[in-house]
């Protein structure tokens, strides 16, 4: 894997600064009493790399005096990751790390991730490690990314408080990221090869696991939900449907071309004919009404002329009687005395009263048997008359009777003919097989409809099935690829165990009087002589050791995770002679110089002389009393040369 | 047309047949035999009635209105009404005529006329015997007999009815007011 180098570590601020000289591949020792600024060094590396160091917080408890005071103040690393080299400036008391690369591009990122900022400063390291910044799954669902500085606990060998414990405390300690799996995980990673791989694939597993059981959710409350709302509904699958639905529509569009049929059949000449037949009866029955009226005048008439004559025939009857009664009575003539009315001798040509007349105009009030004759032909010719008439009369009758029977005839034949056509048409559009007609088609476009519902529902089932089954075959072959890189991370980490074991062995056995056998646990927790060795000399090689094992271990296989850096703050605590803690250096030393030129590089800060006589020349600054590392801006600028630069 | 042409023309023009004193005269005769108003003793009261019982007897149209409305109780139609009005009006009218007819049967020796008690009018009755043979009997006035043999039904006491109770059945109870005092 890729190698991180420190080369140079700036600080600056208004009121102090420091510059190391450019430090080497290799073993670096930064020397001085305690108090002069050693830790700082450490921290301030730390706090470059996007560390959290809490004295540098101004708000701390135990804060930094010089640090915490200055203004402005920051720090620059001028580094090797991946084979590149980068600048890297953070300012103290900020979360933001600027990146500029050697073609001068700047690009500032957070140390701390965030939903608005999810790439961090540690992500873009990583990357130029060649780590994955896997997601680490700690307990149960909760998880973490890990993170440069997680990684760190097995790189940057602090002063811890407890020596006992080997991990160096994490920047945020939480259930997460202080979990076993956590510290497991830093262990694979750095230490192991396919850990890395491992690592992505658990996270892809859950990630599909979480997946499958979401949609295994959905598709089963989906299929609760379509049960509690069609509860009685066939089980049909889509090709069912789809064929059920054909059916109904083909049905449908049978029923619709025969309600078209009903509708045309009957409608289409019938309501023409009647009308046509409607006004011919409408004219006949004007014609009728007309021949009706004529009729009733003739018979009026008729009436009349037969009144009239038998009025007539009754006068002719009494004209013979009166001309009867004159024969047998001959009460009256132009000889009766109209006073005395008895019968007088009258000359020719003088009246009763003996006046001259003129015989043919004497006016007289009596009529002789042949003046009745006269009148009564007279009459009798009348009678012929009215006869004729009354022939004339009814003839006309005959014809207009004639003619209203024919109307008659013809107005009920036209009847009979709508009668039969309305009959016929009922026939023909029975309305009980429109009712049939459209109940069928009402019933078969409710079924098509519940059958588009249940499409719907079933293609939304079907889709969920198969986003499930996608899920599960994705889980699987997540799962199977889990297995496989969890077997042959197993191996492979079983191989790293025992070559981690074996050289942790030996160096312990070598620098602990005490110690028989040293290993690590399949928690990668060290073991000194099967757990019963814990003499409190041995926890300073216990913990360096440990590191340094894991130095070894990249060196002698470039392909594992550790990127072959190590900072080591002041290790010599209580508890350790100096000579043992000098050979314990000297193992440091022999391991990176195990390859010439060394491949890795390793920043130690320790008290005077307090190293291997062979590691002077590593020696880049000798920090003092009155040479402590942050030096006031104005000092610094008067004393110069007492680095190695 | 020469003069005995006209003449003819011109009486028969004025013929008015109800007016005919031998229309009157043998409906009269008729009507008085037929009601046996034959001797002193029986009378026919007052003349007047004579003048308006002519036309039913002359017209079995007119009887049998009178008929069926005493018949049916029904009042005769417009029609009929008008003809009743119509014989009410010529029985009125022909009142001097049939005085004449009967002064000239009378001078005859036919009929005797009679001052009524009771009446106004003459009463009057017929001398059967100053007729000529056959003469009331002949056929010929069959329908005039049977006319008032139908009348004389319906009223019994037609014959000696005042003159005012013939004219309200006859006239006023089918609705022709009759206006004669």
């Amino acid at each position: 894997m890729a190698r991180l180098i420190v080369r140079k570590l700036r600080y600056r601020g208004r009121r102090f600064s420091y510059e190391s000289p450019t430090l080497l591949d290799g073993i670096n020792i930064l020397e001085g009493p305690n108090g002069t600024g050693k830790t700082t060094f450490s921290e301030l590396l730390y706090f470059g790399l996007g560390g959290r160091v809490e004295s540098f917080q101004r708000n701390a408890r135990e804060k930094h005096a010089e640090i915490t005071s200055d203004t402005e103040n920051y720090v620059e690393l001028e580094i090797e990751a991946g084979g590149n080299p980068f600048k890297l400036r953070r300012f103290i008391d900020t979360n933001d790390v600027g990146i500029e690369d050697a073609s001068g591009r700047v690009e500032v990122l957070p140390v701390i991730r965030s939903q608005t900022s999810p790439r961090t400063f540690s992500d873009w390291l990583l990357e130029r490690l060649q780590i994955e910044p896997v997601t680490v799954f700690a307990v149960s669902d909760y998880s973490g990314k890990i993170s440069f500085n997680d990684l760190a606990r097995l790189i940057y060998h602090d002063q811890s408080p407890d020596p006992s414990g080997i991990y160096r405390a994490a920047d945020n300690t939480s259930f997460v990221s202080d979990s076993k799996a956590f510290r497991k995980a830093v262990f694979e990673i750095l230490a192991g090869k396919s850990f890395q791989e491992l690592y992505a694939s658990i996270a892809r597993l859950k990630d599909l696991e979480k997946k499958r059981v979401g949609s295994a959710n959905t598709l089963e409350t989906f299929k609760r939900f379509i049960d509690d709302v069609r509860p009685n509904q066939e089980d049909l699958n889509l090709i069912f449907l789809e064929r059920r639905i054909g059916e109904v529509m083909q049905q449908l569009e049978r029923a619709s071309e025969y309600r078209k049929t009903l509708t045309k059949m009957p409608q289409r000449n019938a309501p023409i004919d009647t009308r046509t037949r409607k006004s011919e009866l409408l004219s006949l029955e004007m014609e009728s009404t007309k021949l009706s009226r004529q009729a009733s005048d003739l018979l009026s008439e008729l009436g009349r002329l037969e009144r009239l004559k038998s009025e007539l025939i009754l006068e002719v009857t009494q004209i013979r009687k009166m001309i009867f009664a004159h024969d047998k009575l001959n009460l009256f003539s132009t000889n009766t005395c109209p006073y005395c009315l008895r019968e007088v001798d009258r000359e020719l040509n003088r009246c009763v009263c003996g006046s001259a007349i003129d015989e043919s105009k004497y006016e007289k009030f009596f009529y002789d048997s042949g003046e009745y004759l006269t009148i009564l032909k007279s009459k009798q010719r009348n009678v012929d008359t009215i006869d004729d008439a009354i022939g004339s009369c009814q003839e006309e009758m005959g014809e207009v009777e004639r003619r209203h029977t024919a109307l008659a005839e013809r107005a009920e034949a036209i009847k009979t003919e709508i009668a039969s056509l309305v009959e016929n048409s009922d026939a023909l559009v029975d309305i009980s097989k429109f009712d049939e007609i459209d109940q069928h088609i009402l019933t078969l476009r409710g079924d098509l409809a519940s059958l588009e519902q249940q499409k719907e529902l079933e293609t939304r089932r079907q889709e969920l099935e198969q986003t499930h089954q996608a899920n599960e075959v994705l889980y699987e072959a997540a799962l199977a690829q889990y297995n496989e890189l969890q077997a042959k991370a197993d191996r492979e980490m079983a191989a790293q165990r025992q070559k981690f074991s074996a050289k942790y062995d030996e160096l312990m056995r070598l620098h602990v009087q005490g110690c028989r056998t040293a290993g690590i646990d399949s928690d990668y927790v060290p073991i000194l002589n099967a757990g019963e060795y814990r003499e409190a000399s041995a926890k300073v090689p216990k913990r360096l050791f440990y590191y340094l094992t894991l130095l070894y271990l990249s060196l002698d296989d470039p392909g594992v995770g550790f990127p072959r850096f190590l900072l080591i703050d002041t290790p010599e605590t209580a508890g350790i002679d100096l000579a043992n803690f000098i050979g314990c250096l000297e193992e440091v030393r022999k391991v990176v110089d195990s390859t010439n030129p060394p491949e890795c590089q390793v920043i130690l800060t320790t008290g005077i002389d307090k190293y291997p006589p062979s590691c002077r020349d590593r020696v880049f600054a000798t920090l003092s009393k009155t040479h402590r590392l942050l030096r006031p801006r104005q000092e610094q600028l008067n004393l110069s040369g007492s680095t190695r630069d | 047309m020469n003069t005995h042409e006209l003449v003819n023309i011109r009486k028969r023009i004025m013929f008015v047949k109800a007016d005919d004193v031998y229309f009157i005269a043998y409906n009269l005769l008729i009507s008085l035999y037929e009601l046996k108003a034959t001797s002193t003793s029986r009378p026919f009261r007052d003349y007047r009635k004579l003048s308006f019982l002519i036309d039913f007897v002359a017209d079995p149209r007119l009887t049998a209105i009178l008929q069926d409305s005493k018949r049916f109780g029904i009042p005769p139609n417009s029609e009929d009404r008008h003809e009743l009005s119509v014989a009410y009006s010529r029985g009125a009218s022909r009142m001097p005529h049939s005085m004449r007819v009967i002064c000239a049967l009378e001078s005859r020796g036919i009929l005797s006329i009679e001052r009524g008690n009771q009446s106004e009018g003459f009463d009057l009755w017929l001398h059967v015997e100053k007729l000529p043979g056959g003469f009331l009997a002949d056929e010929l006035y069959e329908v005039e007999r049977s006319n008032i043999s139908t009348l004389r039904a319906m009223w019994p006491q037609l014959r000696i009815v005042r003159l005012d109770t013939m004219l309200q059945n006859f006239f006023g109870v089918n609705g022709v007011e009759a206006w004669h005092a």
